[in-house]
């Protein structure tokens, strides 16, 4: 092949050219520590990618409800263990009150304490968090029982969406808890009525419903408990597939920098030797010898 | 003959014949830099035999012609890869232009701005009554609505200047067309002396050569030395002293068409930077349908079901996202009457589909989904004014200088202006339908739920709204990169053709000062040769 100067120029023009798009792009790699910078570096793994931070970004946002809703359950199992104590503080007066040995004096001032025993149970019952009555169902804005423990709220328990296409039930409402089955707040105000009427057959009749009582709030509790356990459950899930996704992410896209930087020092090593040979060939001109 | 004056003149056309070789070769040296220039190589005969006393003596040498080194098919060849290097060059530059726009890689992009959006309403779900969760969602959306308005305005920008640059292209190549035919008609009257202007012929060659980047041609060589030009699968561009001019045409539907008179060859033209801008338009153009079709599936869907719901104050079947504007071509219209105005009256009758009103006489008319070819509306009764409502679109055209004529088309669309016009019509946090029922409040979450969900749901061509979107960058990459991946093959091609035709046709100046020696021992020998015939001449003289 006939050489000619401009097949030289050209030659190395070109090949110097190559060589410097090749560092610019690696360094870019190394700057961003991406291995994929634009959507056309790789546009086959490019949906994986935007799929995986998807993922990732809403399983952040369902690790966020988790959170809100164990947060929530946590209240309202401390709330209803409180309950559990103040049922069992009126079934022990009651259960004393009910020996025929007590008068009606020492009852009349059992009832104040009951009295004051079922303001607590109303206090609990109107149990706050961020300003929200946590019994009432969607009624969040209302107190969910009135002084006379009048129910005030609705029979909506609400919902998060706590996976992919999963909704789950987490709220527990005051109907539920209070009044269904038994009517705590009733049989307590009859207590109350017993006491103050030397009613013993009454305040039994309140024992009984108290135990009653009792048991419908650790039926409640122990559902609760359950719910815990499923919300824990699938957070654990959400965290280990977000690792998983995570480490397939950074597999896909992040960039193995020794070997970058291998590369990098190779293509170096390339140039200047490109170049010295260039500067070198450049000199040679038969009209140095003319 | 054979006599001491013929040597004389032998001696005369040798000192001619390498002066005129030396200029040659400085002619070379020259323009060893100069692009297109092919290196010229004087031609030597030897003149004579004259016949004299029965002996035939040569008669010298004479330069007969100046020749180019010159290999036509390598020419043509060249020319080709040119062409077909060019355009996968700017088709995978055009691409790229709007890759940086819809660049996902860094963060910020439209799929995060969504992922944030959705994770907004989960945020309200967990606390539908309470205030900062809705007011972040509504900042939220607005800068997703911002994201989409500013997607799609940088967008059309960057489809403004690809427009530009098919001007500027077709401009480029009716340029050169015509100052190839001005040199033809040189060429044309030079050789009919019968010498070849070489450097006309290099100055040519570099025209097409420029030519063949911008678009690929065929020639045709006359005898007179002319060269005919053809395009896009023989259409003649260039034809003895005439040139027919390319144009461009933007269709309303998105579409460029080139056209030489009314001939139309962009479907034949297969290389050069023209073709490689309105193929990556093209590329651009569906990029910017399919982030128009998200932004209008996102606000239908949204809007429908939060219509549904309920806010905190209680009021229900509010918009979350304004209507996206119903936008109007008029495509051949011949008439009188033109569109007036339009709206969105039916959002759950809408099918985000193009349709097309064509006008079958003054009073008649069809509507046709132009995305299925269903005919929604046949026979249609027109009077001036009175909305065409179809699918949940209502239309309004009206006699503005006159009646509609037969095959008068109007183009409407829903999608067309959804990204660029997509705004919030929700500006109070607290008309938010969370709820879905006014006696639900403040607690019921049940709405905000399912618009969350919506994040999961199919929604356009059986993908999630994210999944769509990140198909919109997937083929944009797949064609950018295509385009990138045959441009460096193609351009490993050119560059080896480049240099085999440089070397033949390049001026190497090692060879030519070769030659200026050699030409100059040549015309020292002939000189000296001089002296001799001098002497012997004086001898005679002196007898």
């Amino acid at each position: 092949m006939r050489i000619t100067q401009n097949i030289i120029y050209d030659t190395y023009k070109n090949d110097m050219l190559r060589l410097q798009e090749s560092i610019y792009k690696l360094h870019k790699k190394i700057a961003t520590g991406k291995e994929i910078n634009t959507i056309s570096d790789d546009p086959v793994k490019l949906p994986r990618i935007l799929a995986s931070k998807t993922i990732i970004s809403s399983y952040e946002q369902y690790r966020t409800n988790i959170d809100y809703a164990l947060s929530y359950l946590n209240i309202v199992e401390t709330t209803l263990e409180d309950v559990k104590t103040v049922i069992t503080r009126i079934k022990e007066i009651a259960v004393t009150q009910a020996t025929a040995t007590t008068d009606s004096m020492a009852r009349k001032t059992a009832a104040q304490e009951v009295g004051q025993l079922f303001d607590e149970l109303v206090r609990l019952g109107n149990t706050r968090v961020e300003n929200k009555y946590i019994f009432s169902g969607y009624r969040t804005d209302t107190a969910a029982f009135d002084s006379t423990g009048a129910y005030q709220g609705d029979t909506a328990e609400f919902s998060l969406r706590v996976d992919t296409e999963k909704t789950m039930k987490i709220g527990i409402n005051g109907q539920s808890v209070f009044k269904t089955g038994v009517d705590i707040f009733t049989v307590v105000s009859d207590l109350i009525t017993a006491l103050n009427t030397d009613d013993t057959d009454g305040i039994k009749a309140a024992i009984d419903g108290l135990d009653r009582g009792f048991n419908q709030v650790v039926s409640v509790n122990s559902d609760l408990g359950g719910r815990v356990t499923r919300l824990q459950s699938i957070r654990d899930n959400i965290e280990s597939f977000s690792a998983d996704v995570r480490i397939l992410l950074s597999d896909m896209e992040d960039a193995n920098i020794p070997e970058i930087i291998t590369e990098l020092k190779a293509k170096e090593v390339s140039l200047s030797a490109l170049m010295a040979s260039s500067a070198k060939v450049f000199q040679l001109s038969i009209f140095n010898y003319m | 003959m054979g006599d001491i004056n013929t040597t004389f003149s032998i001696i005369k056309n040798a000192l001619l014949a390498n002066q005129k070789s030396v200029s040659v070769v400085s002619h070379n040296i020259a323009n060893a830099n100069t692009e297109g220039y092919t290196k010229q190589r004087p031609v030597l005969e030897n003149t004579g035999p004259l016949e004299m006393g029965g002996l035939y003596f040569g008669y010298g040498v004479d330069v007969t012609t100046i020749e180019r080194v010159y290999d036509a098919f390598l020419t043509i060849q060249v020319r080709d890869a040119i062409s077909d290097g060019q355009y996968f060059g700017t088709k995978s530059d055009v691409i790229r232009g709007v890759e940086g726009i819809l660049n996902d890689m860094e963060g910020g992009g439209l799929s995060a701005v969504m992922d944030d959006f959705f994770n907004a309403i989960e945020d309200v779900s967990v606390n539908p009554a309470s205030s900062p969760e809705r007011v972040s969602l509504l900042s939220r959306a607005a800068l997703l609505t911002d994201t989409f308005n500013s997607m799609d305005r940088r967008i059309r920008a960057n489809m403004d200047n690809i427009d530009k640059g098919i001007e500027g292209a077709v401009a480029e190549i009716n340029d050169l067309a015509t100052r190839i035919r001005d040199i033809n008609l040189k060429i044309r009257y030079s050789s009919a002396g019968g010498a070849i202007p070489n450097d006309l012929l290099d100055k040519r060659d570099y025209l097409l050569d420029q030519l063949a980047e911008l678009i690929d041609i065929k020639t045709s060589l006359k005898e007179t030395g002319e060269l005919d030009i053809f395009v896009g699968g023989g259409v003649p561009m260039v034809v003895g002293d005439r040139v027919f001019e390319l144009k461009a045409e933007f269709e309303p539907t998105g579409e460029v068409e080139l056209l030489v008179g009314d001939t139309r060859i962009d479907g034949f033209v297969t290389g050069g930077r023209l073709k490689g801008l309105v193929d990556g338009r093209g590329v651009v153009e569906e990029g910017l349908e399919r982030l128009n079709l998200l932004a209008a599936t996102l606000i239908k869907e949204i809007n429908l079901q939060h219509r549904a719901g309920y806010g905190l104050d209680g009021s229900t079947g509010n918009d979350f996202f304004s209507l996206p504007p119903v936008t109007v071509d008029s495509t051949n219209v011949t008439g009188g009457a033109g569109f007036v105005g339009g709206s969105v009256v039916d959002l759950s009758a809408t099918t985000l589909d193009d349709y097309e009103i064509r006008f079958v006489d003054s009073s008649t008319y069809n509507v046709v989904n132009i995305t299925d070819n269903a005919i929604v509306v046949s026979g249609g009764t027109y009077t001036s004014g009175s909305p065409i409502v179809f699918d949940g679109i209502s239309v309004t055209i009206m006699d503005i200088s006159g009646v509609p004529a037969s095959g008068d088309r109007f183009l409407v669309s829903i999608t067309e202006e959804a990204a660029s016009k997509m705004s919030l019509a929700l500006t109070d946090p607290d008309k938010f339908a969370a709820a879905s029922s006014s006696t639900t409040l403040p607690g019921d979450n049940t709405n905000a739920l399912v618009l969350a969900g919506l994040r999961d749901q199919k929604l356009i061509d059986g993908a999630t709204l994210s999944e769509y979107h990140s198909s919109t960058l997937s083929q944009l990459g797949t064609a950018s990169k295509g385009s990138e991946t045959a441009y460096r093959a193609q351009n490993v091609v050119t560059e080896q053709l480049k240099m085999e035709r440089q070397s033949v046709s390049g001026v190497s100046l090692e060879e030519e000062a070769m030659r200026l020696i050699q030409l100059q021992r040549a015309f020292e020998a002939a000189a000296r040769v001089m002296n001799v015939a001098d002497e012997m001449f004086e001898i005679l003289v002196n007898l």
